[in-house]
């Protein structure tokens, strides 16, 4: 069964994993996509937007002759994070609701 | 196709839309996902991006280079440019929040509210937990000691760090907070009782929070982390298991004499973890080759993503991760992620 999932979803996913730690854009993906079916092209876009507005900065660091670009969450993100939370509740609990079997 | 031929053609097809500036962005941030996922999964991962025309045109269309066909949605768009599916519904928020789908954790913060005081109160599904540590700050160090004792710390909805024990037996805990360390240990005098229910102290902290030094000592009884975030973790039983889950740290040390060692759906931590007697689970949240291992069992079996290793196995890789792990007489389960 597939359901489309929107962006305020997917930058939500994308804040929390980043609450827990900065990462690298590779090990960002594999994490969200041990939960989500995503594809490759998925978190570029999300990345970008989340940054643009601040929810999050990025910082190269040097690793094995090579730069590595991690994401870390800001102050915004985790206000952004915690109103997400909020909004994906109550969406679950009106959703169950509509979905539920009578008994 | 190979990488080189991939990263061209979608070079090209950027060129048509994208300036230069935010082309090489896009195409920087390919070329480095190429780069971590190895030479050996270079083929997997041109099939994961799918075909680099389509995959140009939905980074074009998503930055906003390129005017939306007809009328379709930004969702729809985002859903058929990038193929998203999500299996289940409740999935969901299951990565970053409190709400854990394993049926091991007992605490769930589900809400805090103010007592006739205006002091904030930690809700669970056991009840209220209370006692909020006033005098702790981000960076807080824990340190946990008791001879008698289940240890849980969580994270939860909560404005300071709370602790609550639940002791039916008697054996009561006494902490204290100093130069942002919360103490917990036994109270003086406290006799213990071996039975079913032993103390239980819950520890439930404010979910941003980063914690300093962790350090959990109970000689009997079990450890479990939920969503924690420290720099160190040290924890230590002689009888009982212990599970850190959903956590990130810098270091993770964790030992017990007779019990299991599970950690799982955490982000990469350097962890050494042994028992005497019973099974270590790692579930490694990286490919495989990313995570070095130092694995021994003195009369028990190592297996990697299932595969029989013997009873000693060494791998040398790319150190996102790295786990040295020892048990006396048990097993040691090293599954990464995708299998």
């Amino acid at each position: 069964m597939a359901f489309a999932m929107g962006t305020p979803l997917l930058d939500a996913c994308v804040l929390a994993v980043l609450s827990r730690g900065d990462a690298y854009g590779y090990a960002l993906t594999q994490r969200v996509k041990a939960q989500l079916d995503i594809s490759g092209s998925t978190l570029y876009p999300v990345l970008r937007r989340l940054e643009r507005d601040g929810h999050l900065t990025v910082y190269d660091q040097p690793y094995q002759g090579r730069n590595r670009r991690y994401y870390a969450i800001t102050k915004l993100g985790r206000v952004r994070l915690e109103e997400r939370r909020q909004e994906w509740s109550d969406f679950r609990d009106g959703l169950e609701e509509l979905l539920k079997e009578d008994k | 196709m190979d990488r080189r031929a991939y990263l061209h053609c979608l070079g090209q097809e950027l060129a048509r839309w994208v300036p230069q500036r935010e082309r090489q962005d896009m195409l920087r941030y390919y070329e480095e996902y190429f780069d971590e996922a190895g030479p050996d999964r270079e083929q997997a991962v041109i099939v994961g991006l799918g075909d680099p025309v389509k995959l140009a045109r939905a980074l074009a269309e998503e930055a906003g280079f390129v005017p939306r066909k007809g009328r379709r949605s930004r969702l729809v768009a985002l859903a058929v440019g990038a193929g998203i599916v999500v299996s289940t519904i409740v999935v969901g928020l299951a990565v970053g929040g409190s709400v854990m789908h394993s049926s091991v954790m007992h605490t769930i913060v589900n809400m805090w509210r103010p007592d006739y005081n205006g002091a904030l109160w930690a809700v669970t599904e056991q009840g209220t937990a209370n006692h909020p540590m006033v005098g702790l700050e981000q960076g807080a160090d824990i340190t946990v000691e008791l001879s008698l004792g289940n240890v849980m710390v969580c994270t939860g909805q909560v404005e300071q760090i709370c602790v609550d024990q639940n002791s039916p037996s008697g054996y009561e805990v006494a902490w204290e907070v100093k130069d942002n360390r919360l103490v917990v240990e036994a109270k003086e005098g406290a006799a213990g009782v071996l039975g079913n229910e032993s103390a239980e102290v819950i520890i439930t902290i404010p979910e941003a929070w980063k914690l300093g030094q962790v350090r959990i000592e109970t000689e009997l009884g079990d450890i479990r982390l939920q969503g924690v975030w420290a720099s160190d973790l040290d924890l230590n039983t002689e009888l009982g298991n212990i599970l850190v889950m959903g956590t990130s740290a810098g270091f993770l040390e964790a030992e017990t004499g007779l019990g299991d060692v599970t950690v799982t759906e955490t982000l990469p931590l350097d962890s050494e973890l042994s028992t005497g007697s019973g099974d270590i689970v790692i579930n490694a949240n990286c490919m495989p080759g990313e995570c070095s291992y130092d694995l021994e069992t003195g009369l028990g079996r190592i297996y990697v993503d299932g595969r029989d290793g013997g009873s000693k196995s060494s791998y040398s890789g790319r150190d996102l991760y790295h786990v040295s792990g020892d048990t006396g007489w048990g097993d040691i389960h090293l599954d990464f992620l995708g299998n």
